[in-house]
């Protein structure tokens, strides 16, 4: 190890699992095993990220017992150290991680809460964007299947087989488990963060219809997903009602931008 | 030459970091606090937050105290989080913005620590130029602070004090002192708070930083963990006024991040810095008389 690259590297390496002997080469014992040394910065690094993901995650924190999560976090930890530079970033992969936890496997709802949580974790991040008016559809030459729609990105969208909302609404504040209602057998939840927080469970084919919107498929794509569910599916309804919440700040055709 | 924001640094009492959990209050009450400094990271991502330190900015002078530049990174910066900075910097106009001597990324990996460098001229080197590409990209003076640490590179070829030094003298760079660190590194792995203070130019010094530390034993002996989790020690307050005897007053900051007190006691903290800048800086008065 000659460069001070290298150096990071191995650093990084030890805060992932065990240092690398080239490294401890490397530390001053001063009176100390080097390798109780580097600990001290790889706990400090996981208590850290442990802090972050269970500020981001708190209903989670809460269904699990702390131990548990704490178990949770040091093995996801190990896997995905942070790709961005501010913690707040951090986590996206959490709910995935606990979809295929072993230790959570009877805890179905578990990844899902955790999925809601993300989500919630980022609607907040976004400042309102100007809409524009079901209107600007018209001007437009393209044949309007083709088009896609810029759907606003403090609104997100997740499903679920669990009653998810209930289960994050009875662990807020001092609210616990005894204040959840019978649960629903499942969820179709618009996410909005702009002016406050707001969970709305949609119809299945409303749901289909904006969030394969919000994934980028075009009108006519999203209309067709969202009639396969139902034959009930009134596009121009869902349409309407799209842009009357405010929730479009853009359009796209094939040939780019049309405007935002 | 890059200038700091404000002509009246030196007649600043002392300020406080401010945390999530005390915004409201302070919102609230106004306390009489003379500045507040934050970290720039909690409020690139979160408009609600931002627009409650807006507020405060209204009445407070704001201080901005980075944790992720990773200055000492062997590869290039992150220019996203570069980029959110200076947005961040022209939309508060801070009267202070500092960072750390350490690195936090490798490659694309951010480990959000602040990890410890060589004391190489390698090591310098890299510092050297990313603070550059920093007061480039932000058109001020930032300060530079001082490490807590737990562990010393055994190629090192300069003493910290070195480092920083001839880091100021290649950058034009301010230093920001923390005296809790000082004392942490010195305790853990033999930092020479003389040769601190023998070495280091005062002209530099823009600011100092309080708060406390924990000891912990390992493998039998006592290390000193900077978690800015308690009050500021007796033998730490000892330091910030040799710091002051030798290098004059300045802009003193009172860090509480973990088991954070009620505001209140964060305020008592303060308010016993300013008492004792206050009794010294007369002491050097009456001197000078």
């Amino acid at each position: 190890m000659h460069t001070l690259r290298d150096l990071q590297s191995s650093f990084c390496q030890s805060i992932m699992g065990a240092a690398p002997a080239e490294l401890l080469q490397f530390i001053c014992g001063d009176g100390f095993d080097p390798s109780a040394r580097l600990s001290i910065y790889r706990n400090n690094v996981a208590a850290r990220l442990t802090d972050a993901l269970s500020a981001t995650y708190p209903v989670v924190c809460k269904l699990v017992d702390r131990r548990f999560f704490a178990y949770a976090a040091d093995t996801f930890i190990q896997r995905h150290l942070p790709a961005g530079a501010c913690l707040v970033e951090y986590g996206a992969d959490f709910p995935s991680f606990l979809a295929e936890f072993p230790p959570a496997a009877k805890l179905e709802y578990l990844s899902d809460v955790a999925k809601l949580e993300w989500m919630i974790h980022r609607v907040l991040q976004f400042v309102r964007q100007p809409s524009i008016s079901i209107a600007a559809l018209g001007e437009v030459r393209e044949d309007p299947a083709r088009i896609s729609l810029h759907i606003a990105p403090s609104v997100r969208f997740v499903a679920s087989r669990y009653a998810i909302d209930q289960i994050w609404m009875a662990h807020q504040g001092d609210n616990t488990w005894a204040d959840l209602l019978l649960p629903r057998a499942e969820v179709h939840l618009q996410v909005s963060g702009c002016d406050g927080l707001r969970l709305v469970n949609l119809p299945p084919p409303s749901w289909e219809f904006r969030s394969r919107l919000a994934d980028g498929e075009t009108l006519g794509k999203a209309c067709a997903m969202a009639t396969a569910i139902s034959s009930d599916f009134d596009p121009v309804l869902a349409l309407a009602g799209l842009f009357n919440e405010g929730l479009v700040v853009g359009l796209m055709a094939d040939s780019g931008s049309l405007g935002s | 030459m890059f200038t700091d924001s404000s002509p009246k640094l030196a007649s600043i009492s002392p300020g406080v970091g401010l945390r999530a959990a005390h915004v409201e209050e302070v919102l609230g009450r106004r306390p009489d606090i003379a500045w507040l400094e934050v970290h720039p990271e909690n409020y690139m991502f979160d408009p609600g937050a931002l627009a409650r330190l807006e507020r405060l900015r209204e009445r407070y002078p704001l201080s901005l105290h980075g944790v992720a530049l990773s200055l000492g990174t062997a590869g290039p910066l992150d220019l996203r989080h570069l980029a959110r900075l200076t947005s961040l910097i022209e939309r508060l106009e801070p009267f202070l913005i500092s960072e750390h001597l350490a690195w936090s990324m490798t490659g694309d990996v951010h480990l959000n620590d602040l990890l410890p460098l060589p004391y190489t001229e390698e090591a310098l080197d890299a510092v050297t130029s990313h603070v550059h590409q920093v007061q480039a990209a932000i058109g001020r003076r930032i300060l530079i602070e001082n490490p807590s640490s737990y562990l010393r590179f055994r190629h090192s070829t300069l003493s910290e004090a070195t480092f920083l030094s001839e880091l100021v003298h290649r950058t034009d760079c301010g230093l920001l002192f923390d005296v809790n660190n000082l004392y942490v590194s010195a305790h853990n792995v033999g930092v020479n708070p003389a040769e601190y203070f023998a070495t280091v130019p005062a002209s530099a010094i823009g600011e100092f930083h309080l708060a406390g530390h924990t000891r912990k034993v390992i493998e039998g002996d006592v290390v000193l963990i900077d978690d800015h989790g308690s009050c500021v020690s007796e033998d730490v307050w000892d330091v910030y006024a040799e710091a002051i005897r030798c290098f004059g007053y300045r802009p003193t900051l009172v860090e509480w991040d973990t088991n954070l007190p009620t505001l209140d006691v964060l305020l008592g903290e303060a308010a016993k810095a300013r008492s004792l800048s206050a009794g010294l800086c007369e002491e050097s008065h009456a001197h000078a008389a």
